[in-house]
């Protein structure tokens, strides 16, 4: 078990470099843009004016 | 805000965060701050990043290590908020134990700076103040307007 835990970190670490990550970048924005607008196209007209109300403060901000 | 925590990189204007969760296995995990059609409205997106760039959302890690990634999820979340003054940051949760989680890593966020944070949970359309053992489908997090005396 030891073994393939060290295995798995040695995994993680052999992909992820700073070069890597830039020549993903494209690939992993697009792909977070993607998951975001299926989400947002979800949302209810009521849910987006309760957002609008909220962040024009009329709505109490008491935590 | 006392727990452990990842240090992390990002991209350019802070939107986009990756770090190493580093519990039973090394896992690589991405915050995605994204614009969304609404003006100053973002939406989060959470999850394991692969090697080929993909992110995955629903996946459970069971890392052992949900305090770290909590807590650094909500660094991120203050780092970008501090960048983005007047945006609005959605997180959706993907399920009930998802909602229970972000619900309570909210609350400890809070007790620290309640001042300077505005939190609103959705169970449907409407917004409330959090409240114990409801399960909020979505929540609304921004800077509060009054408490950005710096």
């Amino acid at each position: 078990m030891k073994a393939r835990v060290a295995d798995q970190h040695d995994t993680a670490a052999s992909w992820l470099t700073a070069e890597k990550l830039e020549e993903l970048r494209p690939i992993i924005e697009a792909n977070a843009q993607a998951i975001v607008d299926k989400e947002v196209a979800a949302w209810t007209p009521e849910f987006r004016a309760a957002l609008r109300k909220l962040r024009e403060g009329g709505i109490e901000n008491r935590s | 805000m006392n727990a452990a925590f990842y240090g992390t990189d990002w991209y350019g204007e802070r939107l986009t965060f990756w770090f190493k969760s580093m519990g039973r296995a090394s896992i690589v995990k991405a915050i995605m701050f994204r614009p969304t059609s609404e003006p100053d409205i973002y939406e989060i997106a959470l999850g394991d990043l692969t090697s080929d760039g993909l992110i995955d959302l629903e996946v459970r890690s069971d890392n052992g290590d949900m305090e770290e990634v909590l807590s650094t999820v909500a660094k991120a979340l203050l780092f970008f908020l501090s960048d983005h003054l007047g945006a609005q940051v959605v997180i959706e949760a993907s399920s009930d134990s998802r909602s229970r989680l972000y619900q309570m890593a909210i609350k400890r966020e809070l007790e620290n700076l309640g001042d300077c944070l505005a939190v609103h949970g959705f169970e449907g359309e409407n917004p409330e103040v959090l409240q114990r053992g409801k399960n909020y489908k979505r929540f609304v997090v921004s800077l509060r307007k009054d408490g950005l005396e710096f």
